[in-house]
């Protein structure tokens, strides 16, 4: 009573209020119950109604697409020509107040749909929890599904032999292995560059130059050679063209090393020798090559079942890419980082591209040197949280992910908020660009939509490199931060897809800001409300909202961590890897 | 030549001043910079002292300099004449004699009683910090059989200068590290920080208001309206009242355009403008050295890139030419230090510094942190710098006791223990964290954290009778919230028993680090490094609380009031200042009209019970 009668105090209400992002104040409600529940037995007639509506609907957007062009002001730029756009000197971050909070919208907006949506998904992490707390129904069915957050070898097996109903939703594309296996990737740019020099000019074919120097073991073998003898003393990186998380990488500085390590793996028995140097033994590299054979066969033996996978077909060659080595990588606190991306692609004809504001930066554990001697040690070069976890120096408890705002905040002030902001619409045109090149390639099926996590690298001139791009990011959580952090991410990304149709309006024009996703691409450069400066907002203030529950894995995880480290890798590392 | 320069007529003070301009390196430096420009073959003998002249007063010169030299100590002094407790004492300083700003003394409204009867409670309750402490590290020693000091093995010492990147310095990571390694953290003794933010607190909790000695003069000595009543801290400071506020920090008001307000507006054109208005300024307050110039840029906020070097500026107590080069100097000596021995103290450091490796905005400076601490537990310039250096035991030869302790038969520089006089507290590696952000390089960055230190930071956890101690700070807190909000305060402190300054007294304590958004506190600092005052911390914990006044007074329990202020990262402090304190105000009418409703419910509430 006391209570009540306090709180309803007057509330100061005043303009600045607003600026004070009040709005992250209240708490977020999780949409876990529909919002309006009709009466059992008028179920049907409701149904009936809304969809007739539905129809009306959709009658009215083809009259709007046909007679007007209502994108009043998404600016139509040629889809292949990405202009480098104006950018800000200012130290701006464009932060905006108003977050698309759920249950404001499910209050405007008509109740259509009744029943939860269907999901099927053989993912047991943050995935599951966000369509979960979604009010989401998880289903069984091969096909009986609205929604299937699919592994890649289910989207190669199954995808061809099936046929998907009207709304129906996948999270890959037929072949998103042109963008996401590091060969094609490669083959792809490379194509993409010498159609833009040849169309619009050197300048605009360099604009595409964000992948190192790169070619296509063995197959490339005789132009790799020739190109390491015109720079001695260079490092390479090798890596498996299908492995992530960083399996079967290393570091080559001399030729005798690619030499040993195509005689390793042209033999037959040899192929585990490329093989076995992964997760399990990454330090066991490129000197070791030669020497402990023994050594590696444990590895493989304690690597499990994903070794005796890729040692079935050791028959066959593996390809490797080989990469120029990035030497000078930019440092912070002495070590090396990489940033994670999350790109959000729901269409490739016509490009429609969301990227998230929440990226982060994954730190080695180890002080960076080119020293020769440590080239092996991929606790000091490599970055993948799969690597780090073996480093001697790693702490489960220990944050390892730093959000891009303070890899801005930081930045800034050694570089100026000029240089920083072109670096992030650096990094944006990058993505935008990646996904062009592939463009012409991709098969677009309106079905399906995809959830990129980009992997790009800043030196020391403030340049950003894609090292890859990952089809099916790591979703597990290694803390808390990490889970709330991805658990916002889906969250958000499943608001885009808006399977619900909360949010598709009438004229389906994609809104520009859902949750932390900003719409970059839209069959054109997106420029948003700002008109002559630009710059991207990745990286912006997008507080981090408190996930509904606390990440209960995480607990059990830690238990089964000291119990056996082996075992418990295989079951919950499987996703990040593609092929 | 110089000492014509400095500004003293007193012929035999001159002598004095030069042997005092004499021990510093700069002098030196510009000496010989002054000798090469006068001996150029192709300058005559007439040029000299037009060149000379030249030479010392351009900008960035030596007598830009000293100007700036000057004003810092002189707003130093100015928070400290009344801080000792003692008349300036006569020293041949030159600085002294100038004319101090005068703030008003928060105690003159006491009496000569009163006031000696303060400051004696504030001295036993330091005095008290201070027993425990040293009884802590004494138990500590006989506990586990740790020495204070050991002299590092060659191993280990040898690791220290493992040249990571060709060059021939000591690499501090590398050798803690492999020191780490060897341990195994075999005797893994947890060593905490000497005393935490709750020892703090219960020895300020201990300080009592004063009484006067005859009745008659009860009247004076009461306090004003706001400071005491309800109070938990009781000190007789005369507070600032939100007009004093106002006037006092009249930059701080929306009528002046803020970095952190005013740049980031959905107006981005005249945000554009503004920001290259500003970049003009600071420019020129960067070309210019002037420290009261940048000084009064810093109230509005600065521009990240240029933090590093404005705050440099306005914060070096040092006379220096080259800041970078100094810096380099003073560290060498430092790290061969840390390589040498091994302090008892570095275990608490390291362990403290741990602690930020959980939080997801700082892990990545985990190293430097370290390092920064390491480095400034080895600094003996904290002695004659840091007003607080006396807490460690400070002389060593007179403790036989400890001396004893002390294992190694090599020659010690040691004076005082730890090096520095400073006993760490724990959280310690929190004010550190600050510098990170600002500073590559760890040289460049353990001067900016030594002179923060010295300036400011050491106030945060030291019991003294100056307003802008923790003390003050908290009595400060306390009269702020009652006058934005007495009814929030009243039932936070009375109805769930939960004043509100044991919430607040972490972010005074920390500065608001591990609370705020870390940009959010580089533009706190930005204006407490500008007027020179803490207060503003102060300010902006009330601010938070009364934005949060609606959760506030719906909790019901401690735990709900902790949700009620966590999650603090979103906030933005310049505007949340400005509303509260310049904006913002209830009308007497509401006011009235809530505490009837207020105090209606409490006698409704006495006649349930």
């Amino acid at each position: 009573m006391l209570q009540s009668s306090a709180a309803a105090g007057s509330i100061p209400n005043s303009s600045y209020q607003s600026s004070v992002n009040i709005s992250q104040d209240l708490p977020q409600q999780p949409p876990e119950k529909p919002l309006f529940v009709f009466p059992r037995q008028t179920i049907d007639q409701q149904l009936q109604q809304v969809l007739s509506v539905k129809e009306k609907d959709k009658e009215k957007d083809k009259e709007a697409s046909t007679t007007s062009n209502n994108y009043s002001d998404s600016p139509t730029a040629s889809s292949t020509t990405l202009h480098i756009r104006q950018r800000s000197p200012s130290t701006t971050n464009p932060t905006t107040t108003t977050t698309a909070s759920l249950s404001n919208i499910n209050n405007n907006n008509q109740p259509t749909i009744t029943q939860p949506i269907r999901f099927k998904t053989h993912l047991r992490n943050t995935v599951l929890d966000v369509f979960k707390d979604r009010g989401w129904k998880e289903t069984d069915s091969d096909t009986d599904w609205d929604f299937h957050w699919a592994d890649v070898h289910w989207v190669h097996e199954m995808f061809d032999h099936m046929y998907l109903g009207e709304g129906q939703r996948i999270n890959h594309f037929r072949n998103h292995y042109e963008l996401t296996r590091k060969d094609l990737l490669v083959k792809n740019m490379k194509r993409m560059i010498k159609t833009m020099e040849k169309e619009y000019g050197k300048a605009e074919g360099a604009k595409f130059d964000f992948i190192c120097t790169s070619y296509v073991l063995p197959q490339e073998h005789a132009l790799f050679q020739e190109e390491f003898k015109r720079n001695p003393g260079s490092v390479w990186i090798m890596k498996p063209v299908g492995k992530a998380q960083g399996k079967g990488i290393f570091l080559i500085n001399k030729m005798s090393q690619i030499n040993q390590w195509r005689t390793k793996n042209g033999g037959g028995g040899g192929g585990g020798g490329g093989n076995g140097t992964n997760a399990a033994a990454p330090v066991a590299i490129a000197p070791n090559l030669g020497g402990s054979k023994a050594n590696m066969a444990g590895a493989d033996k304690s690597a499990g079942g994903a070794a005796a996978n890729s040692q079935g077909d050791a028959d066959i060659p593996e390809a490797y890419i080989v990469q120029r080595y990035i030497e000078n990588p930019y440092l912070i606190g002495g070590k090396k980082f990489d940033l994670r991306i999350y790109v959000l692609v729901t269409s490739y004809s016509p490009l429609v591209v969301h990227i998230h504001r929440n990226g982060f930066c994954r730190f080695s554990n180890h002080q960076f040197t080119m020293n020769v001697k440590d080239i092996s040690n991929l606790y000091i070069h490599a970055t993948n949280v799969a690597i780090q976890k073996h480093s001697p120096n790693y702490d489960s408890d220990k944050g390892c992910k730093w959000l891009l705002r303070n890899l801005k905040t930081f930045l800034v002030s050694k570089h100026g908020s000029q240089a920083v902001n072109t670096l992030f619409t650096d990094m944006e045109a990058l993505v935008v660009r990646s996904l062009l090149s592939v463009q012409k390639v991709m098969i677009h099926d309106k079905h399906c939509f995809e959830l990129y996590g980009y992997d790009i690298l800043i030196d020391t001139n403030l340049k950003p490199w894609l090292l890859e791009v990952n089809a099916s990011p790591s979703l597990t959580a290694e803390t808390q931060f990490d889970y709330d952090l991805k658990h916002q991410m889906l969250n958000d990304a499943f608001d885009v897809l808006d399977l619900e149709k909360r949010f598709t309006t009438a004229d389906k024009k994609p809104r520009t800001k859902v949750g932390g996703f900003d719409l970059v691409y839209n069959d054109g450069p997106v420029k948003q409300e700002r008109t002559i400066h630009y710059s991207s907002y990745l990286g912006c203030h997008h507080p981090i909202v408190r996930a509904p529950r606390v990440k209960k894995r995480l607990e059990k995880k830690m238990a089964a961590a000291k119990a056996n480290q082996g075992e418990e890798e295989e079951e919950e590392e499987e996703e990040e890897e593609e092929e | 030549m110089l000492s014509q320069n400095v500004r003293h007529p007193h012929p035999e003070d001159i002598e004095q001043h030069e042997i005092h301009l004499r021990n510093n390196v700069s002098y030196w430096s510009v000496k010989s910079h002054l000798k090469t420009c006068a001996t150029m073959p192709s300058t005559s003998l007439n040029e000299v002292p037009s060149i000379i002249d030249e030479e010392f007063n351009k900008v960035g010169g030596f007598s830009q300099l000293l100007d700036n030299t000057i004003a810092n100590r002189r707003s130093n002094l100015g928070l400290r004449c009344w801080n000792t407790n003692s008349k300036p004492k006569p020293t041949v300083n030159p600085f002294l004699s100038l004319n101090i700003p005068k703030r008003n003394a928060p105690l003159s409204h006491l009496d000569a009683f009163a006031q000696n009867h303060f400051e004696t409670q504030v001295r036993i309750a330091k005095n008290d910090l201070d027993k425990i402490v040293r009884k802590r590290l004494e138990r500590l020693l006989r506990d586990n059989r740790i020495s204070l000091v050991e002299r590092r093995r060659k191993v280990d010492e040898d690791n220290f200068f493992v040249d990571t990147f060709g060059t021939s310095c000591i690499n501090l990571s590398a050798g803690l590290e492999y020191v780490r390694s060897q341990e195994h953290r075999k005797d893994a003794v947890v060593l905490v920080g000497l005393y935490t933010d709750d020892d703090i607190f219960e020895a300020m909790r201990g300080i009592q208001s004063p009484k006067s000695r005859n009745e008659s003069d009860s009247k004076k000595t009461e306090p004003s309206l706001f400071s005491s009543f309800w109070s938990t801290c009781h000190a007789p400071f005369q507070c600032l009242t939100i007009e004093d506020f106002r006037y006092q920090f009249k930059e701080m008001c929306p009528n002046y355009q803020h970095i952190g307000a005013d740049n980031d507006f959905d107006n981005f054109d005249n945000a554009t403008e503004f920001n290259c208005k500003l970049n003009l300024d600071f420019n020129q307050a960067t070309l210019s050295k002037s420290v009261n110039n940048a000084r009064h840029l810093s109230k509005l906020g600065i521009p990240a890139h240029l933090r590093p070097q404005i705050w440099d500026l306005i914060i070096q107590s040092e006379i220096c030419i080259d800041l970078k080069q100094y810096a380099k100097d003073q560290c060498l000596h430092l790290k061969a230090q840390v390589a040498r021995y091994d302090l008892l103290i570095d275990q608490m450091i390291i362990y403290d510094s741990e602690d930020c490796k959980a939080d997801e905005n700082y892990f990545v400076f985990e190293d430097m942190v370290q390092d920064i601490l390491l480095l400034w537990t080895r600094d003996e310039w904290n002695l004659s710098k840091s007003p607080n250096a006396q807490t460690g035991f400070h002389d060593i030869e007179a403790e036989a006791e400890i001396k004893a302790k002390m294992k190694g038969k090599w020659n010690l520089p040691m004076k005082s223990y730890p090096p520095n006089g400073i006993f760490p507290c724990s959280g310690i590696s929190y004010y550190a964290l600050i510098v990170t952000f600002l500073h590559t390089d760890l040289e460049s960055a353990y001067i900016t954290f030594r002179e923060l230190y010295a300036r400011y930071f050491f106030k945060l956890h030291t019991i003294t009778s100056a307003p802008d101690g923790i003390l003050g700070l908290s009595v400060t807190f306390e009269s702020f919230l009652k006058q934005l909000d007495p009814l929030l305060f009243l039932h936070l402190t009375h109805e769930l028993g939960c004043p509100p300054v044991t919430y607040a007294f972490r972010w005074l304590m920390y500065g608001f680090v591990g609370v705020l958004d870390v940009e959010q506190i580089l533009l706190l600092w930005d204006r407490i490094i500008g007027f020179d005052r803490m207060e503003i911390l102060s300010a902006l914990a009330a601010a938070i609380f009364v934005f949060r006044r609606e959760r506030l007074l719906e909790a019901k329990t401690e735990k709900e009031l902790e949700v009620a202020l966590s999650d603090l990262a979103t906030i933005k402090i310049i505007p949340l200042l400005q509303h509260y304190f310049f904006v913002f105000h209830t009308e007497a009418d509401t006011l009235t009209k809530e505490w009837k409703m207020f105090t209606s419910d409490l006698s409704n509430f006495d006649e349930l019970d």
